[in-house]
């Protein structure tokens, strides 16, 4: 059997791991560190949300889900997204800070707003930072009204939070308490009475990214309450990534691919097969190799401005600031559109280009290596954010990575 | 009519209002928006005038002896080393240098200070192990820091409740004269919703800082009437205390620049370029950032991998000369009397420094006097500033209202006595002692104190009161939050809230992107993802100069 090996175990990595794997090849995956996926907060789109929305508001097209590919579906509900219906309006989710917005799919546990009309949806007021029930009220109630959905957001006084520490606790901590299922039982007590005064079947519950962390505990408060409940999306430290990562080892197991801890340090390219070497542990050999590595926010590209802890002498050399976070012969990490080498020691102008204007997406989002369909070197694909100028989506990680992932695979048997 | 809400201006706000005139501020954009916002944060006593113009540096400690003892709260000490690179040269030059210290060792007491020490190189090392290896010694001295943002709204503060009218971004358009040359009126434009109106008045201070030439113009005066020479500085924020030693270093072309601990970061700076830019819209560039980063690195090369959270950019209205290098230009300050230009009732403020500016005002508010035949003392000097009154605990604070130590310090520290108002809102809704803020930390109830109190009308605004939104993460944690708290103390809708955070992120990213390091640039690129996935970049054209709020 042919082996490939897939570096990094994002949505990218995990996708190509399960389409090599149907192509019937020996599949590994490394690398567990935390990268994009992880700290997703578990919206999923195809291209940014907020371009979809600008391009549909100019044609003034509605918000429908597209159809999507059965096994694309199928990897998406393994992960734990509730995917709807092609056809159907795209589901809308309340940001922590105060936006409404449209996605194609979703973590389960966050709650589509859409699903809530002609609700009155609870918002429990927590004394925490990032959780603030009144403001998020006023502004939810705004976004509603503009996008015409008939829902009532009103703010209560029930209570959410059970010990002293949760006024400061991780999002993370607060989300593992309700993997007890004791703490349930206390949340639905506790918030029974509010919700009864409503009444159930209009009334509907609005929680901070506290609903488990092994997995989501929302469908069952629902199917509890007998209502809608669910989180607002928390972009900074979200909970969801690690319910992520719960998914994916569960997926990975099922499929028979093996995740192994560590950092690929290079990837040699030369020989009859290919070899991975590792820190601190031994090299591994495969036919074929993925790279799904993550951009900068997932740490498959790294930043490395040339006189960055170079001491009083300043840069040794110039050169790129922008690499692979391992070493891969023959690769070329770029910004896509300033590819050509500039006239700088120091790389691209990122004062004037690292971050992104409406419908022009920023250097930082761009950056990646340069491939020719999947690949970047002879049986080496890449996938999701690490590959330049693809938007950073998981839908465009996940797709890309079922390409690479059959392409290596493929590209063993061919040779 | 005072129009400028620098230091300077609301120095001579204050001190007027204090002597029973009637007095109206205007400022274009907020309270301490230009060089009093943006300088190296220091009261320093001086020292580099010390060989040109002592008297400089006397007036200097003085007036930092009187700031100290009017607003206690506001200052904070920085021991400075100033270590000598071994050279042919180095032993005498440190020798000067020990002279040139001992000489200000007699200012020292004026403000408070501590002699200076002769140090030997491994005394040096001793007290900060990240000095750079061959070294013939140095010196120790001693100056105090201050936020400049805080020195502004206190001193404004004080004027408002002493009955003056304070306008914030409403700017000057035009200064009436009558055919005699006697200025009778001022124009002014709020530039949020473009209302315009005309005050009458009989004197105009022009407070204005670097853009004092072009408010001279506003009266019909050509500008070189209110000649300066604008220097651009820059500054580097770094995100923690890597030194706890101020040390001062040269750049390439010999001038002398510095690293210094202030409050929780690290700065470095600063540059003096000539700046012919548009002074609304200063930020610091990679060109700048890198010549600074260099210089530093020479004497303390672990700043080449620290890593740099923000910048910022302020331009100093230098008194105007030909010849001089920029850096040999003195801080000094001058008023200018328009009557020698034909216009009567108008004065000009070039130049100052934070150190001074109470006495420069004081300066001034004397000339506004003899005007006015008013016979009334300067008492500027034996008043508190609010908050200055009297000592907080913080941790009795931090007990009260059951939040963090370091939260009731930072409180103590940014309102003195004041703090107790902040501590009323709290103890009447305790909900406001939630956290806003996490990286500073901020409160809810300070938030919206700035609002309530403090004249903040945005995210922008409230960033330069309370130093929200200033952390690694750069506001993504809290901008969304506070937009919409001021937003609703403002009566406006959440959306305007929305944008005025888009703003501040905007702003800020663009004061990050030309420092980026490495984890800096990852930090950045998950900041892009977090404003992506929860606000969209779409929301508000990305231009930190557009209006965002319903005309
Ligand atoms: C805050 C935030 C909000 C987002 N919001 C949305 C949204 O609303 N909608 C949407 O569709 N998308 C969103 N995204 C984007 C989406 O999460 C990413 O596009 C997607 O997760 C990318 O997956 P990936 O597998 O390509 O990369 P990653 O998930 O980054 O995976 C790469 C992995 O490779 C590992 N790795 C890197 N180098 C090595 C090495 N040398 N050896 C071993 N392992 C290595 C990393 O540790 C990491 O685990 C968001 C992302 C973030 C961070
Ligand atoms: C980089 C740098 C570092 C410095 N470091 C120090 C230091 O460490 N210690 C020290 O003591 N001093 C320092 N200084 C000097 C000091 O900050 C300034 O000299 C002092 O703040 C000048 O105050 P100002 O009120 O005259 O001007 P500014 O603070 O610039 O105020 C002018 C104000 O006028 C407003 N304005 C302009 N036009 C109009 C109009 N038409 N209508 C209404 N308002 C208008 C502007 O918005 C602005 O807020 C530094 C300066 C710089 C730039």
């Amino acid at each position: 059997m042919k082996r490939v090996l897939v570096i990094g175990a994002g949505f990218a990595g995990v996708a190509a791991a399960v389409a090599a794997r149907a192509e019937g090849a020996e599949v590994r995956v490394v690398g567990t560190a935390v990268g994009a996926s992880s700290s997703w907060p578990g919206a999923c789109d195809d291209e940014p949300w907020d371009e979809r929305e600008r391009a549909a508001g100019l044609v003034g097209a509605a918000l429908v889900m597209p159809d999507i590919d059965a096994e694309e579906r199928a990897l998406l509900e393994a992960l734990g997204l509730h995917v709807p219906e092609g056809g159907s309006p795209l589901p809308l989710v309340a940001a922590t800070s105060g936006r409404l917005r449209s996605t194609l799919a979703h973590d389960r546990a966050l709650l589509d707003l859409g699903r809530c009309e002609g609700r009155v949806v609870l918002v429990p007021r927590a004394s925490r930072a990032s959780w603030d029930a009144d403001t998020l009220v006023l502004a939810l109630t705004e976004e509603a009204a503009r996008r015409g959905l008939d829902v009532e957001l009103a703010v209560c006084e029930l209570p959410v939070l059970r010990y002293d520490d949760e006024r400061r606790a991780h999002d993370a901590d607060i989300a593992a308490r309700h993997d007890e299922a004791a703490r349930r039982d206390w949340l639905v007590e506790r918030l029974r009475p509010g919700i009864e005064r409503v009444g159930r079947d209009q009334a509907a519950l609005l929680l901070g990214p506290w609903l488990g962390l092994v997995r989501e505990r929302a469908s069952e408060l629902e199917e509890r309450f007998g209502l809608p409940v669910g989180e607002a999306l928390a972009a900074t430290a979200s909970t969801v990534g690690i319910r992520f990562e719960g998914a994916r080892a569960a997926l990975l197991a099922r499929e028979g691919v093996a995740l192994v801890e560590g950092k690929a340090t290079r990837v040699l390219a030369g020989g009859r097969r290919l070899r991975v070497e590792l820190a601190g542990a031994d090299a591994l050999e495969a036919d074929a190799v993925v790279l799904a590595t993550g951009g900068l926010a997932g740490g498959g590209i790294v930043y490395q401005p040339t006189e960055y802890a170079a001491g009083p002498e300043g840069a040794e050399a110039s050169r790129s600031p922008f690499r692979l976070s391992l070493e891969l012969a023959g690769s070329l990490v770029a910004v896509e559109g300033a590819r050509r080498s500039v006239g700088s020691m120091f790389g691209p102008d990122l004062g004037a280009l690292a971050w992104p204007r409406p419908a022009a997406p920023g250097a930082l989002e761009r950056v990646g290596v340069i491939t020719r369909g999947t690949e970047v070197v002879p049986r080496v694909h890449a996938a999701g954010d690490v590959v330049a100028a693809e938007p950073r989506t998981v839908l465009r990680a996940l797709r890309s990575g079922l390409a690479a992932g059959r392409g290596a695979a493929r590209s063993v048997v061919e040779a | 009519m005072v129009i400028g809400g620098g230091v300077n201006g609301v120095g001579v706000a204050r001190d007027a209002t204090m002597r029973g005139l009637r007095v109206a501020l205007f400022e274009r954009n907020d309270l301490a928006f230009g060089a009093s916002g943006n300088s190296s944060g220091m009261i320093h006593g001086g020292a580099r005038y010390l060989v040109d113009d002592p008297a400089v540096t006397e007036t200097s400690c003085r007036d930092s002896g009187h700031i100290q003892s009017i607003a206690p709260h506001l200052l904070f000490r920085i021991p400075f080393l100033f270590p000598i690179e071994r050279s042919s040269h180095s032993r005498v030059m440190l020798t000067l240098v020990d002279a040139f210290f001992q000489a200000y060792d007699e200012y020292q007491p004026l403000k408070r200070g501590k002699p200076h020490a002769r140090l030997k190189a491994d005394e040096l090392h001793q007290l900060e192990p990240g000095l750079r290896g061959d070294l013939e010694g140095g010196v120790s001295f001693d100056e105090w820091g201050i936020d400049g943002a805080r020195l502004c709204t206190a001193n404004a503060l004080d004027a408002k409740e002493r009955g003056a009218k304070i306008y914030l971004g409403t700017t000057i358009e035009h200064i009436e004269r009558r055919e005699d040359g006697r200025v009778v009126a001022v124009c002014y434009r709020d530039l949020r919703n473009g209302r315009t109106g005309k005050i009458g008045t009989s004197a105009v201070v022009n407070a204005t800082g670097a853009w004092a030439p072009i408010t001279a113009a506003l009266s019909g005066l050509p500008a070189h009437t209110a000649r300066v020479r604008p220097g651009k500085g820059i500054h580097i924020a770094y995100d923690r205390r890597l030194t706890n030693y101020a040390i001062a270093a040269r750049t390439i072309d010999g001038r002398q620049i510095f690293i210094e601990p202030w409050q929780n970061m690290t700065v470095v700076g600063t540059t003096d370029d000539d700046y012919y830019g548009n002074l609304d819209d200063v930020v610091a560039n990679a060109e700048e950032v890198r010549y600074l980063v260099q210089g530093i690195a020479r004497v303390f090369p672990a700043i080449t991998a620290a890593r740099p959270i923000y910048t910022w950019a302020g331009v100093r209205p230098t008194l105007h000369a030909y010849g001089k290098l920029e850096d040999k230009l003195s801080r000094d300050h001058q008023i200018i009397d328009h009557a020698k230009h034909g216009t009567r009732g108008m004065w000009s403020m070039i130049g100052g420094k934070l150190a001074s500016y109470r006495l420069f005002a004081e300066e001034m508010t004397d000339v506004l006097g003899r005007y006015f035949g008013l016979p009334a003392e300067c008492h500027t000097h034996r008043t508190h500033l609010p908050g200055g009154d009297e000592v907080i605990d913080p941790f009795a604070l931090a007990e009260r209202l059951a939040v963090d130590a370091v939260a009731a310090r930072r409180l103590v520290y940014r309102h003195g006595s004041r703090a107790r108002r902040i501590e009323e809102r709290i103890l009447e809704a305790p909900r406001e002692a939630s956290v806003v803020c996490p990286c500073e930390p901020v409160l809810e109830a300070e938030v919206r104190h700035a609002v309530v109190e403090e004249m903040a009308r945005s995210v922008d605004d409230v960033s330069r009161r309370t130093r929200l939104g200033l952390g690694a993460c750069g506001g993504m944690r809290c901008a969304a939050r506070c937009g919409q708290i001021v937003a609703e103390e403002r009566g406006l809708p959440p959306s305007v809230g929305r944008d005025l955070a888009m703003r501040f992120l905007v702003r800020q990213s663009r004061t990050r992107a030309c420092a980026l390091g490495p984890e800096q640039a990852r930090q950045e690129a998950l900041a892009i993802a977090t404003m992506r996935s929860e606000l969209g970049v779409d929301a508000v054209e990305l231009d930190a100069q557009a209006e965002s709020e319903p005309r």
